[in-house]
Parts: C-alpha cells; structure tokens; sequence
C-alpha cells in the first residue's frame, strides 16, 4: 500500500537525517523537509468511520507531538530514542516554547545524578564547578521522600495556599518515580547542570532538588560540548540579545554564583540542546503549524488518529518576510493552508496552557477577564501562544479536565502587576537581535518592587489604588528551604503545625494589589465592564534617582502607546490615549498627584499607607504601562500517571497523551513537571501499538 | 440618471472643537448630499469669514454613504478672543444639464486666550524659620508659545509677595515648551505648614494669554540641632549603596559614594527608612537627643517574578 511505503521511505529518509554533521547546525543549514513523510494523494487513508474516513493525510509518523516546548521537546527524543518516528508541529517560528528563555531552574530529585554528584561533592564532568552549595544530608534523597513532599498536605504558604495538599496523587507518584530518570535523560542528550541551589515552586520541602541548566562562555557555540559563544549568549553591555537565546541578560557570567564559573545559565541550555539532539536523530519539524483538531475514530470513540493543523507564519512588521528558525534541518517547510498528519501510535498535546484564550482562561478564574492582561512571553512565541488549542481539541473528542481551580491560587498563574514597566513584553523583556524583540518594541524599564516607592499607580482614569510599595509583595514558593515564603522552619514533613491556624496569621503576605488594578473604576463600560491599564506615574527627579533609562530600547521608537512623556500632567493624561487598551483620559490624574504630593509633604499616605512618598513635581512627567500578567497556566486535561489523556468516564482515550501546561491535577511548577512529564509521556506513547 | 433641472442640495458643517486658542488652526469638515443623488464629486467648498473673505477653499472628493465630503478644511482662528462665526459656502455647479443652485451655511466657534500650566518644584521638605531657599516655577502655554521673559509673582500664604522672577529664555530641561525660573524666597519666621502660590501674568497684547496659577506647599519645622548620620551598605557584599534614600521625615538625604548620609534634624523621635532601588527597605525608630550614627545593612530584593525563574 502507499501508505506503507511512504512510512518506509519515511524511516529511511529519517535515518538519513540523523548523519547530520554538527557543522550543518552550527551554520543554522537548511534542509528543510529531509525524512518528510509525504503521502501522494492518491495514497489517503482509509478510517473506518465516516468522521475520519474524510480526512487526506498529508504525513504520517508514528508518534505526532503538537508543541516544541518542553513537553514536546523531551516526549520527542524519548519516543525516537525508543525507535518511534515523530514529527513535532509548533505554531511558532521556532522551537523552544517558554522554555528557551526561561531560567532553567530543573526541580527533579528523587535521588537524581546531580543530587548525587553534589552530595559526593564530585565534579565527574569536570564542568570546573566550585564546592557544592547545599549540605549532604539535604541531597540525600529517594522517590518515596519526593512522592511524600509531593503530597504534604501540611504545607502552607505565605498567601495561605497549601501548596501541595491536593496534588493528583497518581500523577505524582510517576513523577517523582521518573524524576531521576528524567535528570539522566537530559544530561544523556547534552544538558550540564550548575549546584543544586535550591528547590523551584512546587518541588517539595525536605531537599534541595533544583539546578540550572548551563552553557560555558566560549569562542563558538557546540552543544556538544555545552559550549555558546559571546554572539549567542548576547551582549547585555551591547545591549543586544542573539536569536539563539531571548533569555533576559545578566552581565558576566551569571552562573558563578551557582558554582559555575565561567558559565551563563537558562532553559535555552535545554531548549536547544534537545532541540539539536531532536533534530540528529531524525525528528522533524513541521513549524509554522497551529493545531486546529485532533481526529479520533469516532467523535468520542476509538483510537486517536492524527491532527489537523494550519498554516500559521509569524512575518517580519516591517518586511513581511516569514520568520524562519535558529536551526532548519529537520523542518518540513509546507506552506499549504491546512494539513493533516496520521499519528501510527499516539498523538502527544505539549501545546502549553490557555492563558490566551479569554474565554477558556475565564472559564474557572474570573480574575482573569480583563484583555490587556499579558500572558507569557507572547512577543517570544506569538499572537496563538498558550491559546489552549490542546485542550480544546481534546475536549471535542472527549476528554476531561483536571486542577482547573488550582489554576486560581498559583502566584505564577495569578495576575500581578508588572515591576518592568514602559513596555507591552514585561515577561520577555528582550533587546534587539532577538526576532520577539520586532513584536516587543520595547525592553522595558525595570524599576524592581523598590522602584515603586518613586513612583505611583494608577488605573486608567488615573486614580491610585493600592500601596504601591506592596504591589511586587506576592511569592508563594513555599519549597526548601524550610522558612521561605511563610513556611515553618524548622520543618517537619506532615506536621499539623505547618497549618496551624497561629502559623498562618504570622506568615500571611500576600497582596491584593492586583486586585484593586482589576477592579471596575470610571472607564468601566458595559459589556464588559473592564478595568483598562495600569500606569506607573513618575518625574524627572524619580528617573534621576534611580538613573532609570528613558530611551530606545528600553521603550520604543518610534512609540508604542506604552510608554509617554509629557511637560505637564495634563498633558500627560491625554497622551495616554495611544494605548490599545485605554479607553479614556487619565481624569483624575491632576487631582491624585496633587493630593499625593500633600501626603508626601505630610509624611503620611492616609489614602493607602505607603511608607515612603517622594513629590512627584519635577518636570517632565511620565506614564509608563505597568502591565498586569499571568507567567503560567495550571489546569488542564486529566492525565494517569502514564499522561495517557482520560475522557469523562475516566477511561482513556486510547493514542491520545498529554504533559506540562495543557494538562491539570497539580500546583508543581514549571521545568520540573514538565520535562518529567514530557520523558513519561514519550516513553508509553513510542510503546503503543501501530495502527 | 438625474432629472433634469435645478436641485437642491444639503450641507452639513462640523467643527472639530468648539473652542480652540486663539491664532489656532480650526478643523471643518463639510458633508454635503442632493436629494436626487447626484454626484457631487468635485464641486467646490468655500470657506469664508464674516466679511465674505474666502479663507479656505476644497472640492468634494470622497462619498460617505449618501453624502459628499470634502476637506478637512483649516483655518487660523483670530486673535480676537470671543465667538467667532463663519460661513460655508457650497458654490453653484452645473453638469449635463442639472443645476445646483449655491447655498451656505454659518458656523460658528469660541477663540479663548492660550491658557497657562503652572507648576512649582524643588521646594525643601523642610525649611527652618527665616531660612532662604530658592525653587523653580514653570509655566507652559496650551499653544506650547514662547513664553521667555513673562513676569511670575510668588504669594504667600496670606496673599503678601514672597518673591517674583521672569521666565528664563530656555525650556526646562527635558520639555518641549515648559519655560521656567527660579525664585529666591525666605521661609516663613515660625514653624508650620503653608500653601503659597505661584501666579504666572496674562497679556492681552498681540497673542492673548490667560493668568494661571498653581499652589505648592512649604513647611517649617524647629531649627535642627542635631546631625544623624546613616551609613548604608549592602548586607552581602558591605559595599556603600550609593544614592540610597535616608527619611526621617521631613528631613530627607541621600547617601554618597562613601555610603554616607548626614541629615540635620531637630531633637524628637523618628521612623529612619532607608531604602534603596533593588533594596529591601530598612525601618527603625530612632531618638533623637543628640548627635546619631547608625550603620544600615540593607538585603537586595528576593528574586522576583521579574526574574526567571
């Protein structure tokens, strides 16, 4: 049959891909749709239902995994190391997700190899790592104790969350049984770690389990050799980013600190290394490509067939050039408007979270109603990021939800006012040389929670509305050590103490400031009755304080509408009209910071009890947006311990498997629970039957 | 095909703003229809004053559903402040037998006197009584016109003059058109809190201006008598944060390179926050009955969710 010969001819041209040189990466070669299986028209499959029976497959593979963030990322080396072939489909321009310019903070455990090498005190790499930065008896540890911090119902944190209480019980005993598996999975496919220097969000009270991901300075970039070059590492004095690396930029060599000098650090060292592991063995990339549907059997029956995806291209602003990626060779380059691609064994949703999508997003978090509300880095992954198409693809042949309340306590997922401000990307925050930047337009400027104290907040009729002093007064790690975020220290594992009702009170902080920016004011307008932007109100003399940098490209030019500078307050609260979300002048801004300049000359903030108050009088003035966002989505579709996707019945839907942000049952955060996830899924799905 | 004969037409006038500066450009937009749908694609729009004057001119180009538009049209509003009425004029136009006879219409609009933005900055938090100390006053127009050279008058808080200056020939650093002075005053001779105001004078002389006016607030406290020196450093690496804000209130400073601050207070109790941009705020309160040194070891900010993470 064609089909079957195309699969052959598929493998076979897969396997030829894999003799790729490093050479061919390194100089970013473009072999572009190598070891595409194409099917001939003639060639269409046959389905046994009518719904499926339909559809014209224009690839197959074995395993099909929508999203290269890093669920998909991981899923598709594992599911290849296993033997499966697997096309990944990104909506982006580019692999990587939020991954590549996040910080690379791996939260594992359970025993993993870096958790020994540390307590050994090794450096059996010889990365040149200093002494370790956490003490033995903090490392030793086995699955059993991280299934058990996993599941501490006793944990509560500094916003009165209990962090690990209502974790899925069996999603977690498979994480923590592969959490060590998947520490080794990522050191085999190019990933160094610095020290352990801690725990991330949701990784467990009792042990030290979270290090980043690193890359040595060098003259060239070699993944192999976990090496980047000044070029693709950037320039943070030059103020330049590279497309190989959007992570924010910190001079010199910021894993020193983390006992890896000579080291930068990031989920880019993740990102790219698997991306270029991915693409020698034989995975292929169809990018560009934004998940429309997923075709199963039946409408809520049988086994999961392929996916139906769009063309989806990011285009220069100014050129209307198409985005093309930092690596080619792997990628099917397929222009037609929509295509669809026959999954053998198993389709795997690693598409991210739903924070896009106002109408999923609001679906169990009502904060969450506002539109100017940022989600993720959007200028980084685009306009469809995190736009839920995952789950609801899943949703429409069947599949059930999990976690979607826990989505409404996670500070990550929790809208806040942003602390870099001037600029529509505060997440991002890249500078030029990195293709997001051309969507950013702007940097930002990053006046820290202490840069409040010169500045005010108002809403968008120019109106304060909370202390701003507290408004970056929100964390709840609550992970180790014991002490941080409101945790009791010393700590003992499933001790009632840790709730108490006097621990709580003592330790509770969290801040409503993005509260009172999401309530209704003035400019509130029915439908919707929304809230409108948040403006971070300054002088000259507050920019002359803190030496804040009021210039390209730290804001943009030519403007944006985020960013405004005016000789007088009146003037000012006209200019912010350019903004794509403000819908009237900024009224009552004369009147606030005449009042805020009397309680300045008092020393006392009646209004909202702000500690310190400096005039705001100095010309010029300005408006910076201070935009309120949302970093992570938690609540998705419900998963087994296998992230084998489960319909309403709780039965599974058979070839359908999802991990990371489009799945739901738990508060872990992060690069942890989605690599160990991404590892899990990979290996059960390469193990279906072909059908 | 139209019939043929005379038709009448319709034109509707809108002003963009009903009141505008004095010598500003006014915006008229012209919307003109025939009731038997006549083309009216270049027939001709005239703008005129008062005395007949034809002050712009523009044809009918664009259609907007049954109407014609054409313009915008601009005039200078006079320098006369007062309402102001003109006339639009849609001149007669013949074709293929169709005559549209010329009609007009008035408008009209209010020409006021530029107004005045004043503002007042750099007033000490705290002054002792009688002391001299010298501010800024700056006065932008709504026409953004040069204003070098207008006379300013400063009024205490019992209406009697604190001061006067004139407004320097240069815009205050960083503005478009904010033109500014500095003003030497003294403090009033006992402790308190005072409004004063700052009056910027109008001219009604060549391009209309209006007064304007801001108050701004001045408190005298006890004569100081003592020193407080504030040394503050980084908890982790002990070195001296320079630019680091030291309150007590209302006494202010900052620190310097060497890490030092030294403000002159009056004896009494104090809240001392030293804070610092990327710095947890330190809090204290302290007493004050004679000379006090303090060391201050403020802790960076946690890693946030500025940062990844």
């Amino acid at each position: 049959m064609a089909k079957k010969r195309s699969a052959k001819r598929h493998e076979s041209e897969a396997e030829r891909a894999k003799a790729f040189s490093r050479r061919d990466f390194v100089k970013r070669g473009a072999a572009a749709g190598v070891g595409a299986a194409v099917l001939p028209g003639a060639a269409l499959a046959q389905q046994s239902s009518s719904d499926a029976r339909s559809v014209q497959w224009n690839y197959e593979a074995d395993v099909v995994v929508l999203g290269a963030g890093c669920v998909g990322l991981l899923a598709a080396v594992r599911a290849r190391d296993l033997g499966a072939s697997v096309i990944v489909i990104e909506q982006n321009y580019d692999v990587g997700g939020k991954l590549v310019h996040s910080g690379g903070w791996t939260s594992l455990g359970g025993g993993d190899a870096i958790q020994e090498r540390d307590r050994a005190a090794a450096d059996p790499d010889r990365l040149g790592l200093t002494a370790p930065l956490v003490k033995p008896d903090d490392l030793q540890d086995d699955a059993d104790r991280l299934f058990r911090d996993m599941t501490d119902w006793s944990v509560v944190d500094a916003t009165g969350v209990a962090r690990y209480r209502y974790n899925d019980r069996e999603l977690h005993r498979a994480w923590a049984d592969n959490a060590a598996k998947t520490r080794q999975f990522m050191m085999d496919n190019y990933v160094r770690f610095a020290r352990i220097d801690g725990t991330h969000q949701g990784g467990g009270m009792s042990r030290a389990r979270a290090a980043r991901s690193i890359m040595k300075i060098a003259d060239r970039t070699d993944i192999k050799a976990g090496t980047i070059s000044r070029e693709d590492r950037g320039d943070p004095a030059g103020e330049r980013h590279s497309p190989f690396n959007p992570m924010r930029q910190t001079p010199g060599a910021p894993a020193e600190p983390l006992g890896a000098p000579g080291w930068v650090y990031g989920g880019f060292a993740i990102s790219r290394s698997f991306e270029f592991s991915a693409r020698e063995k034989g995975v292929q990339f169809l990018l560009n490509r934004h998940l429309d549907d997923i075709v199963r059997e039946q409408p809520f029956a049988g086994r999961v067939l392929g996916v139906k995806a769009r063309y989806s291209p990011r285009l220069h602003p100014q050129t209307g050039a198409r985005l093309e990626s930092f690596w080619r060779n792997g990628n099917i380059d397929d222009r037609a408007e929509t295509i669809s691609i026959r999954a053998r064994k198993a389709v795997i949703v690693a598409t991210g979270g739903m924070h896009g999508s106002v109408p999923l997003r609001t679906m169990f978090d009502p904060r969450l109603v506002e539109p100017s509300i940022e989600y993720g880095p959007s200028a980084l992954i685009g306009p469809l990021n995190m736009d839920g198409s995952g789950i609801v693809a899943a949703m429409r042949i069947g599949a059930n939800l999990a976690g979607m309340m826990q989505n409404f306590q996670h500070s990550s997922a929790s809208p806040t006012i942003s602390s870099v401000i001037g600029t529509r990307d505060p997440v991002g925050s890249v500078f030029p040389g990195h293709p997001s930047f051309l969507f950013a337009r702007a940097k930002g400027i990053a006046i820290g929670g202490a840069g409040w104290e010169h500045a005010i907040a108002v809403n968008q009729v120019g109106q304060r509305f909370y202390n701003e002093s507290a408004i970056a007064d929100t964390s709840s790690d609550a992970a180790y050590p014991p002490g941080n975020d409101g945790t009791r220290q010393p700590f003992v594992p499933l001790d009632w103490r840790n709730a108490s009702p006097a621990q709580v009170k003592a330790q509770y902080r969290r801040s409503a400031a993005s509260d009172a920016a999401l309530a209704m004011n003035e400019g509130s307008q029915p439908p919707d009755y929304t809230s409108g932007p948040v403006w971070a109100i300054f002088d000259a003399a507050a920019v002359a304080r803190g030496g804040w940098q009021i210039r390209y490209p730290y804001i943009a030019d030519p403007p944006d509408g985020y960013f405004h500078k005016a000789d007088t307050l009146a003037e000012l609260a006209q200019k912010v009209m350019a903004h794509p979300y403000q819908k009237m002048p900024l009224k009552h801004l004369e009147e606030t910071v005449r009042r805020y300049n009397e309680a300045a000359a008092r020393g006392v903030d009646a209004d909202f009890e702000k500690p310190v108050l400096h005039r705001i009088d100095t010309p010029p003035f300005y408006a910076a947006a201070a935009v309120v966002r949302v970093l992570d989505s938690y609540g998705g579709l419900r998963i087994n311990g296998k992230t084998q996707v489960l319909d309403t019945n709780g039965q599974v839907i058979p070839g359908l498997y999802a991990g990371g942000e489009a799945s739901g049952g738990g508060w872990q955060h992060g690069i942890g629970r989605a690599t160990v996830h991404g590892y899990i899924a990979g290996t059960h799905a390469a193990q279906e039957p072909v059908t | 095909m139209p019939e043929i004969g005379a038709h009448d037409r319709t034109c509707v006038v809108e002003v963009a703003q009903r009141e505008v500066d004095a010598g500003a450009e006014v915006t008229v937009g012209v919307r003109a229809a025939c009731p038997h749908g006549c083309d009216l694609r270049e027939h001709r729009v005239s703008l005129r004053s008062q005395d007949d004057i034809e002050l712009a001119g523009a044809l009918l180009t664009d259609r907007a559903g049954e109407a014609y538009v054409a313009g915008p049209l601009t005039l200078q509003a006079p320098l006369d402040v007062g309402e102001h009425t003109c006339r639009v004029v849609l001149e007669a136009a013949e074709r293929d037998g169709v005559v549209h006879e010329e009609i007009s219409t008035e408008f009209s609009f209010v020409a006021r006197a530029h107004a005045a933005s004043v503002s007042a900055w750099g007033v000490p938090s705290a002054l002792a009584p009688g002391e001299r100390f010298r501010f800024a006053v700056g006065v932008k127009c709504s026409a953004a016109c040069r204003l070098a050279g207008t006379p300013l008058d400063i009024l205490d808080h019992d209406g009697a003059p604190a001061g006067a200056a004139r407004l320097a020939e240069e815009v205050w650093p960083g503005t478009s058109a904010l033109y500014f002075a500095e003003v030497d005053a003294v403090a009033p001779g006992a402790p308190g809190d005072y409004t004063w105001q700052a009056t910027a004078s109008g001219s009604d002389s060549g391009v209309p201006h209006a007064a304007g006016s801001c108050t701004f607030a001045v408190r005298v406290v006890r004569p100081p008598d003592h020193e407080v020196t504030v040394e503050a450093v980084d908890g982790a690496t002990r070195a001296p944060i320079e630019g680091a804000h030291v309150l007590a209130h209302p006494y202010r400073a900052f620190i310097d390179k060497r890490g030092v601050a030294k403000i002159k207070v009056a004896g009494g109790r104090y809240t001392l926050v030293v804070s610092g941009f990327k710095y947890i705020a330190y809090r204290s309160t302290v007493d004050v009955a004679g000379d006090v040194t303090t060391r201050v070891e403020l802790a960076a900010e946690p890693e946030g969710q500025e940062d990844y993470r």
